[in-house]
Order: structure tokens, then C-alpha cells, then sequence
């Protein structure tokens, strides 16, 4: 549906903003673009849009390439993080606004206004103007001007950014919803990784303007490829720790964790063994479960612990090295005492010091 | 300067030349802030074509907007204490520009047209700063017009006007040949600029004292705490790190340079340190 054939976007000044970005998007896909601020993920999408020009590469839709098209004749519908709306129009006129421009006839515009008023549940709300509505209904209102559109590709820039984060989880699950029954081509951009890992159908992720993974929210999450990635998808984060690979074991100081045989056999054809490595491991593979299996229990010193309710977080310290590990909720920890937890190191992941890629 | 070898009789004026000479023309340059008076005996069709495309030419009938703006000549009767001035560089064609600003502020607002691509537009009113990044939303979706938008801050109408746009317009100058974004508000380039109007030896002081090695993930660091007021949860929260971690970087940052980034006057200090290397980079 969408071909991103190796683009890239550079400023006059030489400055990249996007590098080399390659991927081809299926049709009724929801596709998330992650990273953090400056990472180069609106910039991509302002190059769908037509809105950034684009200074290298092609960019098709359905086959065609778009690099040259005008925005108006993209056929793309935007939602930005800045509610778009007329402040002095009401929400109905706000909805059929860009039907008008587009010349649709009255009844057609009707028809289409009120049905996306009922989808997103605006019906009440028709003669209001933007100032009496809450931020989630002006939001709402910004999903309706694009929906009315038929556009054959939604692109969505932080639409979320600007609620609290009670109305967020909610518009979350309601984008989710609306995509699920409009199944249009979904471009989706945000710097929230809770965001991208409940909605996304493909994760994108993406650091000073290269694609670190692309991958379904689950692979991104249990296999990064690199410490970025490790450390980005996930909360609380994951855990890296620097050691080094003695026979079979992974040292950290004076303590050590056995190394199942397989991460083993690839550390050692990798000529791992005795050098410093890096250590991503999750918190809920760090825990008070398997205290039987001396070979993987490591003695801790707690800093902090909360509990959430279901469970407790411990922030700890190997070596001063510190961690984030997930507790049993009734477990009795101090402030400073020492803490035997269980390293599963079956769901680690091992990375090189110097270029932070997983080794594999 | 080039115009000045095509056309002799050039006079650059820094303030508008209000006594005409009908022997003469006068254009605006918006970039420079400057207008420049052109014997007509020089201008040819062709000249005056192009001059019209890069500069505004002023005639007899000036607009009183662009007089209060540009020289604080204070119309008569202005039913207006305050102003806001937005000013938009257009990237692309911009002639749908006056439908979109009348849509979306009605009759509060006023365009003027000061070149091909740059326009301010005056409002009588107050928006929101929410409204008004809405603006340049509108300006995209419904208009697929592209351009860079700077929200001046509400200004008194009298006759130093002139000089507080002035100072707006060298502002989101300076910003816009420093970042890639599209919108600006006056505040944030004001703020992210202000370490490069301190005098040399202070700049000096800052970059060899308080950056010694200060890495890039140490300048965000600082320049994220310092946008969350100091609350280390919540600039750790958009730092993607743990809050210990962030602790950890602030103790050691305060090793290195004395500086305890939960005071604010510390903060504010390693604040301007950090957004001075990041401004001086690339220069």
C-alpha cells in the first residue's frame, strides 16, 4: 500500500533528519513510529504528508510514486497532537468543513458528518463550539474531520500528547476501536512506548533518524536489537548490566549467574568468553521465585522497593550497578538489606560493550 | 551589495522613508527590516517585476498596520490597546493564506502581506496557545499550505511597538536558522536563544567551566530537567530512564562542576551552559 523506498530527508545545512528509511506498509496495517523527541519519526511522517519535501529515496502509494504529488491530491487524512478545529465554528461545521472545500454535496455531507458524530459519540455535541468541549471531545472532534474524509490513509501525529492520562488510556483504546472497525491504513506517530505496544499491529523504532527494528510489539519487546531498543520498549525499563563472561557464568564483581547453554554456545562462538559484555534483562525475569537453583540466585542490596499492589518493584544494586527487579507483593524487604533474587537469564539477552547490538 | 550595482541611485533606509520622493520607489525588505529607495528611471519593467516578487513596494497609500509595525505611527483612532503578531514564512505558494486566517479568526484578525512569503497577521484578540498551534494545524490539513508559524507575545499599541516586533522578528530569525521546527512561540525561542546574547567572557566562563566534558546525554539531560521545573519523576519519566538513574547523572554532574541540579539557580546556570554548546556546535 505504502513503499518507503530508502528515504531521506537532509536539511540545507547538511543536517539528517531521516536516513535510509525503507518498509513497506500493508493495507489496513496500524504501523507505529516510536523513538524519542528529535528521532526523526514526525519528520517521516511530514513526508507522507507532503508537507516536508523529500531529499532522497521514493515514496509510493499503491504503487505510484508520490514524491512530486501535491498534499491536497495524496488522499491522506492528518490528526495532530494541535487540535485542528475552527474555534469559531461548531463541531458539525468543523466536520464538514473539509467535505465543503472538497465540493460534496450538501446530503452527502450530512450523511457523513452525522455518521462519524455517532462512531465517535458526538451526536449531543453537533452545535457546540470548541471552547465548551473538554480536551478528549475536541480531540474527538479532530478524529471526526478525518474520518468524514474516506481518506485512504490516516496519518496521526502524537494525537494523544495533549491529555491528562486518565482520557489518554481511554482515547487509546477508542483509536484502537475506530481502526478496528474503519480498518484504514493507520500511520501513527508517538514518543509514549505504552502507546505504540497496545495499539500498533508493526512497531517502528527509531533513534537520531535510523529505523533501529521493525517488528510486531511482541518480537520488538522480547528480542531488541540493540540497548536502545532494550531500553526504550518496556516499563520499567530494562535492566543492563555490565560483567563479564567467566567459563559459564556471567560476573558481576563477586557475584555470578549461570548462563543457559544455548546464550552460552553462542557467546562462546562469538569469542564472548572473558570479555566485558552487557547484560539486558528485564525486570520480571529478576524476581523472588526459584530460590532452590543456586546457580541463577544472586545476593542484592535493595535501595527502594514500591508496591504497586499485585506486586513489588525492588530497586537494587549489584556492585553499584543498579537494577529494577518484580517481587512477590508480600515480601519483606528493607531499605538496605541484602536480597537474594533470581536472574532468569533464559529470557536475558547478551550485548557487545562497544556497538550495544544484541549478540546472537 | 548587489542591488547596488544594478541600480546606482540605491539608498537603504533603516527607517520608513516617510517624506516620498515621487522621482522614486520604495521597496521593503522584510529579512533585512529595511527599505530601499530606487530612482524609477532606473526600474525597468522587468527590474520592477522582480523587485515586487523578493520586496513589498511601498506606495503613497501605506498600510497603517504596516506603519505602526514598522515605524510605531500610532493611527489616529485605534479602538486596540493590545496586539498579538504571528508571522508566517510560507515555504510553498501561500495565496490561500487570507481565506484561512478569515476561517479561523474571523474579524479578529488582520493579514498584511509584507512579501511573497512572509506575512504577519495581527490579532485583536486573545487565542489560546493551543488555538493558535491549532492554526498552523489548520493551516496543513485544510489548506496544504507549508511554513513556519512565531507567536509573538501580546504587545501594547503605542509607539514602541515597532521596536518590541522588531526584536520579535530578529528572535524567530535567529531560531528559525538554528532548529527545523514549524511552529515558535516567543517564550521557548526566547529562552533557547538567551545563552547566546550573554557577553563573550561569560560564554567563555560557561563553556570551559561547566561543560568539561559534558556529553550529549548530559545536555538533554539538563535541558529535560530544567523543562520540568527540576521534578526529577517526571523528567526521568521523558527521558526514558529510571529515576535513580537520573539521580545518579545529577550527583554526578554536581562531582564535576559543583552544581546540585535540584536547586534552581544551579539548574538555570547548567541550563544556559548546555544550550550554549548546543547552539555553538555546529557554528
Amino acid at each position: 500500500m505504502l513503499d518507503f523506498d530508502h528515504l531521506v530527508k537532509r536539511y540545507p545545512d547538511g543536517y539528517v533528519a531521516v536516513e535510509n528509511f525503507h518498509l513497506k506498509v500493508e493495507p489496513g496495517e496500524f504501523l507505529v513510529l516510536v523513538g524519542p523527541s528529535g528521532c526523526g519519526k514526525s519528520t517521516t511522517l511530514r513526508m507522507v504528508a507532503g508537507l516536508e519535501s523529500i531529499s532522497d529515496g521514493e515514496l509510493r502509494i499503491d504503487g505510484k510514486r508520490v514524491n512530486e504529488v501535491e498534499p491536497k491530491d495524496r488522499d491522506i487524512a492528518m490528526v495532530f497532537q494541535n487540535y485542528a478545529l475552527y474555534p469559531h465554528m461548531n463541531v458539525y461545521d468543523n466536520m464538514a468543513f473539509g467535505l465543503k472545500l472538497r465540493k460534496f454535496s450538501k446530503e452527502q455531507i450530512d450523511v457523513k458528518v452525522r455518521e462519524a458524530a455517532a462512531i465517535l459519540g458526538l451526536t449531543d455535541l453537533l452545535d457546540k463550539k470548541p471552547k465548551s468541549l473538554s480536551g478528549g471531545q475536541r480531540q474527538r472532534v479532530a478524529l471526526g474531520r478525518a474520518i468524514v474524509r474516506d481518506a485512504k490513509l490516516f496519518l496521526m501525529d502524537e494525537p494523544l500528547s495533549n491529555l491528562d492520562a486518565k482520557l489518554r488510556v481511554q482515547m487509546r483504546s477508542e483509536i484502537t476501536k475506530l481502526h478496528y472497525r474503519l480498518n484504514t491504513t493507520t500511520i501513527y506517530v508517538t514518543h509514549d512506548q505504552t502507546e505504540a505496544m497496545t495499539m500498533a499491529s508493526r512497531i517502528v523504532v527509531m533513534k537520531d533518524g535510523i529505523i533501529q527494528q521493525i517488528g510486531i510489539p511482541r518480537e520488538v519487546y522480547d528480542t531488541p536489537e540493540n540497548v536502545f531498543v532494550g531500553g526504550f520498549i518496556g516499563s520499567p525499563a530494562m535492566n543492563f548490566l555490565r560483567g563479564n563472561v567467566v567459563g559459564d557464568y556471567f560476573e558481576i564483581a563477586n557475584e555470578k549467574v549461570r548462563i543457559p547453554d544455548e546464550k552460552l554456545k553462542i557467546l562462546k562462538d562469538q569469542n564472548y568468553v572473558n570479555r566485558e559484555i552487557i547484560l539486558g534483562i528485564r525486570p520480571e525475569d529478576i524476581n523472588d521465585g526459584n530460590k532452590q537453583d543456586s546457580s541463577t540466585l544472586v545476593t542484592t542490596k535493595v535501595q527502594v522497593s514500591e508496591l504497586t499492589g499485585a506486586e513489588m518493584i525492588v530497586y537494587a544494586t549489584i556492585a553499584d550497578q543498579q537494577f529494577v527487579g518484580k517481587i512477590h507483593a508480600d515480601a519483606d524487604v528493607a531499605m538496605g538489606q541484602e536480597l537474594p533474587l533470581n536472574f532468569n537469564l533464559a529470557k536475558a539477552h547478551f550485548f557487545d560493550p562497544a556497538t550495544e547490538i544484541r549478540i546472537r | 551589495m548587489q542591488l547596488a550595482q544594478l541600480f546606482p541611485s540605491l539608498k537603504i533606509h533603516h527607517i520608513y522613508p516617510t517624506r516620498q520622493n515621487f522621482a522614486t520607489s520604495i521597496f521593503y525588505d522584510s529579512t533585512n527590516t529595511c527599505w530601499y529607495e530606487i530612482a524609477k528611471s532606473e526600474i525597468t519593467v522587468r527590474d520592477s517585476l522582480y523587485l515586487k516578487h523578493f520586496y513589498t513596494e511601498c506606495t503613497e497609500q501605506v498600510d497603517p498596520w504596516l506603519l505602526l509595525l514598522t515605524q510605531g505611527i500610532v493611527p489616529k483612532e485605534t479602538p486596540y490597546s493590545s496586539v498579538r503578531i504571528l508571522q508566517y514564512h510560507a515555504k510553498k505558494d501561500a495565496h490561500q493564506l487570507r481565506d484561512a486566517v478569515e476561517l479561523f479568526f474571523m474579524h479578529d484578525a488582520y493579514l498584511l502581506e509584507v512579501s511573497s512569503d512572509t506575512f504577519w497577521i495581527i490579532l485583536f484578540k486573545d487565542y489560546s496557545l493551543e488555538e493558535l498551534e491549532g492554526f498552523l494545524a489548520i493551516l496543513e490539513n485544510d489548506f496544504y499550505l507549508h511554513g513556519q508559524l512565531f507567536i509573538g507575545q501580546i504587545l501594547p499599541v503605542t509607539e514602541m511597538l515597532h521596536t518590541s516586533f522588531k526584536s520579535e522578528q530578529k528572535i524567530f530569525q535567529s531560531i528559525q536558522n538554528l532548529q527545523y521546527q514549524t511552529i515558535y512561540t516567543f517564550t521557548e525561542s526566547f529562552q533557547s536563544l538567551l545563552p547566546l546574547y550573554l557577553n563573550t567572557p561569560i560564554q567563555q566562563y560557561l563553556k570551559l567551566t561547566l561543560l568539561t566534558d559534558l556529553n550529549e546525554e548530559m545536555i538533554t539531560t539538563i535541558t529535560t530537567l530544567f523543562i520540568h521545573n527540576g521534578n526529577m519523576s517526571s523528567a526521568a519519566k521523558e527521558l526514558h530512564i529510571h529515576r535513580n538513574t537520573l539521580l545518579y547523572r545529577v550527583q554526578r554532574y554536581s562531582e564535576e562542576t559543583a552544581l546540585d541540579l535540584r536547586r534552581n539557580e544551579d539548574l538555570l546556570l547548567a541550563y544556559l551552559a548546555a544550550q550554549l554548546q548546543k547552539l555553538t556546535k555546529y557554528s
